[in-house]
């Protein structure tokens, strides 16, 4: 391999690190602008949205726990995403009104190249929601998503949250991560 | 208020003129009565019997405030244990469930079998030179156990009541979603815990009496799961239904009709539901049973569960002003397999700490606890008044005492004289002839 196709793979590489990061951070403005209908539409119409629901285990049985428990918070397509949505936008959701202020932080970015062009592409947030006058509540975990590529930009073909928390320690879970 | 005595508890609840002090709400004195009087007589729900098949098998919850190891045993029996350890009180399992053969704390290194009898003390020669009676140092566990077609149960009293005279009529409505099919119901997966920042007979009292609130509450919800185009104007919640309620403080409301599963579960499992299973659950639980379509129910205390969608839960007390909500997801053993993951799923979307219903509800149980944190908060009463104040007699189809319409109060105050009589008396025979006298004629309900 001559020097020259070293420092394009190596640049190609820097491209598609900085294509993912800026496709995520685009998507958290969305969700922290409460724009859920654009949100919504950075997924496939084949998507899944899943977050599954971790349990405390012994040490032996860790590696299989995260999100073990068999049943999920979030288990969707896209019509029931999009119920989630309309919900939302119905300004009769009582529990995000007045609404919440969100700020989704998108870190520990890496994404890879599939067969067939779809990316494989895992990330890290922490979510901060502050809601009437002293209720702060913070998620942390982990996204891994498969990404499809859509022009210059990207649709969401599958998405799984894992969440930092066996218990949920929120009052709700009026988030999308 | 600190200081808090039982004529003071009588005067906060009256529920024959139905009015309710909120202080019931957040007096700790009452919080920490309730933990000894109340979870500590009554059964309360443990788990699904789905959740420990196996021998070895535990699951980790609480009974009140205290930690209980749920445990099944060789010959297929189940125990509950106090997860705190004889010897200076450690924890004795952190995981929320898993198999063991043999339970030891890990501080000392004392040892416990499945049964909860101490088998081993490590160096015990040693450091009980003049010998040590193990027998003597077993865990610490409920004194009576039981199972309800699939629900296990515990109380720590050994003279309260056996199950199945302490569910009384309840236990007639629980065969609805527990026995309707053929082959029964399968625990679809773990736990479902989110913690809310109310009073625990807050959200017990929802479940209880209140199929009132939907249309106001979830009216997002209601408007996001009708199918485009259609008309909202039918879309009126259901009058058709009952609301029971029992001496015990159980209660529950529920609907023969309406477009609430339509909305919710779908077409293919309301389908299976009201057509497919239909015929069979009549020869198996009766008519006015199969025609259960969806309920909501109270087990006094925290025994919660939602018919319809399957859903069996406990209420956690956490401390007098948060509780922590558990939600197991039931389907029917015998339904194809797309059905009963669909029914899974769709109950999960609407209900749980994601739920597209249910975020409504955690924020007006939080909402209604902040408002009680001052002087004048806590001064004036709740109105808990609706429904027919006196009995109306029994119903032909229905046991117990039910009311024609599945909107009313008279679940809730039922709960509330149930509460109030628990707090308040010595034993089991006490309590009995309180609840006879206000089912006596002419009582108040
Ligand atoms: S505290 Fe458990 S063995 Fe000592
Ligand atoms: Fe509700």
């Amino acid at each position: 391999m001559s020097a020259l196709q070293d420092t394009r793979t190596a640049l190609d590489a820097l491209m598609l690190q900085h294509r993912v990061e800026q496709f995520y951070y685009a998507e958290a403005a969305l969700i922290d602008g409460r724009d859920f209908m654009a949100w919504l539409n950075l997924f496939t119409d084949d998507t899944r949205y899943l977050v599954p629901i971790h349990r405390n285990t012994a040490v032996n049985e860790f590696s299989d726990s995260l999100g073990d428990a068999g049943l999920a918070h979030f288990d969707d397509d896209k019509s029931v995403l999009q119920r989630r949505v309309i919900r939302m936008a119905s300004g009769r959701a009582w529990a995000e009104d007045p609404p919440s202020i969100q700020r989704h932080l998108i870190t520990n970015v890496q994404a890879r190249q599939l067969e067939g062009g779809e990316l494989d592409a895992r990330s890290c947030f922490q979510v901060h929601r502050y809601r009437l006058d002293r209720e702060v509540e913070v998620f942390t975990g982990a996204r891994v998503d498969v990404l499809r590529p859509d022009g210059e930009s990207f649709r969401i073909a599958s998405r799984t949250v894992y969440l930092d928390h066996a218990t949920v320690l929120a009052n709700n879970l009026n988030v999308f991560f | 208020m600190s200081d808090m005595r039982f004529g003071d508890v009588r005067s906060l609840c009256d529920m024959n003129e139905g009015v309710l002090s909120p202080l019931v709400f957040t007096d700790e004195a009452i919080y920490q009565l309730e933990l000894d009087r109340i979870f500590g007589r009554a059964w309360v729900l443990l788990c699904p019997a789905g959740q420990i098949p196996a021998p070895g098998d535990f699951f980790n919850t609480y009974v009140g405030a205290d930690r209980v190891i749920v445990v099944r045993q060789k010959d297929g029996s189940v125990k509950a244990l106090l997860n705190q350890c004889r010897h200076r009180g450690n924890e004795l399992i952190r995981q929320d469930s898993g198999n063991v053969k043999a339970i030891t704390c890990t501080y000392h290194g004392w040892s416990w079998d499945t049964a909860g009898s101490l088998r081993s003390v490590p160096y015990e020669d040693i450091v009980f030179p003049e010998g040590f009676d193990k027998s003597a140092w077993g865990c610490v566990q409920m004194a009576q156990v039981d199972t309800y077609k699939g629900l296990v149960f515990g109380t720590w009293d050994p003279s309260a009541p056996t199950l199945i005279d302490y569910l009384g009529d309840a236990a007639w409505y629980l065969d609805t979603p527990l026995d309707r099919f053929e082959g029964g119901m399968e625990l679809m997966g773990g736990v479902n815990k989110w913690i809310v920042k109310a009073n625990w007979k807050i959200i017990a009292e929802q479940f209880v009496n209140d199929m009132l609130h939907p249309e106001m509450t979830h009216i997002s919800a209601l408007i996001a799961s009708v199918p485009p185009g259609a008309d909202m104007s039918n879309m009126q919640l259901p009058v058709t239904g009952r609301q029971f309620t029992s001496p015990q403080g159980h209660g529950m409301g529920l609907w023969t009709d309406g477009p609430i599963l339509d909305l919710t579960l779908g077409e293919r499992v309301k389908h299976y539901l009201v057509d497919d299973s239909y015929a069979a659950a009549v020869a198996r639980v009766g008519k006015a049973r199969a025609d259960v379509q969806a309920a909501h129910m109270t087990l006094f205390p925290t025994g919660v569960v939602l018919f319809g969608f399957n859903h069996i839960r406990v209420i956690h007390p956490v401390s007098v002003d948060e509780s922590e909500i558990w939600t197991w997801q039931l389907s029917p053993a015998a339904a194809p397999p797309e059905v009963k993951q669909l029914w899974a799923k769709n109950s999960q979307r609407a209900f749980g700490a994601g739920g597209l219903f249910e975020t409504e509800d955690s924020a007006v149980w939080s909402g209604i606890q902040r408002t009680m944190k001052g002087a004048i908060g806590r001064r004036h009463p709740f109105a808990v008044q609706m429904g027919d104040r006196v009995n109306r007699g029994p119903d032909p189809d229905y046991p117990g005492r039910v009311t024609q319409r599945a909107y009313s109060e008279v679940a809730a105050r039922g709960f509330y004289h149930r509460w109030l009589e628990m707090l308040t008396s010595e034993n089991w025979r006490e309590m009995d002839r309180a609840a006879q006298a206000r089912y006596a004629e002419g009582g108040h309900q």
